[in-house]
């Protein structure tokens, strides 16, 4: 009798987790520099400051847009980070999105990844920008 | 004739009635002819049973016999009393069976409503022509990282190195 329980309950979990929820998806747009100082925007948060200044050369990380969106399931929200600057995000279920960055109406690139995820590129000056993905219900993914 | 007097009468030939009464059912066969006429009926019965019975014996002995129809009178009892207990994997066949079938049937309607499901290996990463993408997995925060790069600058890049290679 447990085992017949347990193999419903198990099907059961599984059916669910493939419908997957709601997406609370937080974008950090993100600034990092070597030498100057940016006193009109925040430093980032510690801890993913700590990550980031590991991975890279960069030791000063300023985040310049935060945003959230909650996403259905298979849908897709478009977040707009700066002035010519947007994501569109769509929800794939189970921390996985497909994000699409837009610059001057462009598509920049296309990702399909499992949160948290990090797109990334070199700036002027020797600096570099981030676009900073992680889920937002609480259990930092 | 009465059916206890037959009794009496078949008694009476087996020798179990006491003297007073063998003799006052002897005096009645004598005077009856009815009953005399059963009484020689009884008498040649039972001469032709004991010449003629079958004797059977058994292979084992009295003891042994006796003690082989005991223990199956006991396990019979025992198999009447005791309930009836299915073996583990009849009950398990008799439930999971159907029940794997169903949870197929929810699986393959879940898959074909929800037919953007990904794969968990089916990461990608698309750019536009001016762009070349690398991706790095960090294991201490779990993030994934694409760096974007612009083509001109990485080839840039490529031909500084190679200048530095060559100058060497």
């Amino acid at each position: 009798m447990r085992v017949m329980f347990l193999t419903v309950g198990m099907f059961l979990a599984a059916g669910f987790a493939v419908q997957a929820g709601d997406l609370k998806l937080e974008a950090t747009l993100v600034w990092g520099t070597t030498t100057g100082t940016n006193v009109s925007h925040q430093l980032l948060d510690a801890k993913r400051t700590k990550d980031l200044s590991r991975i890279f050369k960069w030791q000063s990380y300023y985040a310049i847009t935060n945003r959230t969106a909650v996403i259905p399931a298979n849908g897709t929200r478009t977040i707009p980070m700066g002035a010519k600057c947007q994501l569109k995000v769509k929800n794939l279920g189970a921390s996985r999105v497909e994000v699409v960055w837009m610059g001057n109406n462009k598509i920049i690139s296309t990702n399909v990844h499992t949160l948290p995820l990090t797109l990334a590129g070199n700036d002027k000056n020797d600096s570099a920008y981030f676009m900073l993905l992680r889920s937002a219900d609480g259990n930092g993914k | 004739m009465n059916n206890e007097l037959e009794l009496k009468i078949q008694s009476w030939l087996d020798g179990e009635l006491s003297a007073a009464e063998a003799k006052q059912v002897a005096a009645q066969v004598t005077a009856d002819t009815a009953l005399s006429g059963l009484a020689t009926e009884l008498r040649q019965t039972k001469s032709a049973l004991v010449g003629n019975e079958m004797d059977l014996k058994v292979p084992e002995t009295r003891e042994f016999y006796w003690s082989k129809i005991a223990r199956q009178i006991e396990h019979e009892e025992r198999k009447s009393a005791a309930p009836v207990s299915v073996p583990f994997m009849v009950q398990f066949r008799k439930f999971f069976i159907p029940l794997a079938g169903v949870a197929a049937v929810v699986a393959v309607g879940l898959l074909t409503l929800n037919p953007s499901v990904p794969s968990l290996s089916s990461d990608s990463n698309a750019s536009s022509g001016e762009m070349e993408t690398v991706t790095y997995r960090d294991q201490e925060s779990g993030m994934t990282v694409v760096w974007l790069k612009d083509r001109e600058e990485s080839q840039a890049s490529t031909a500084d190195d190679t200048s530095k290679v060559e100058t060497q």
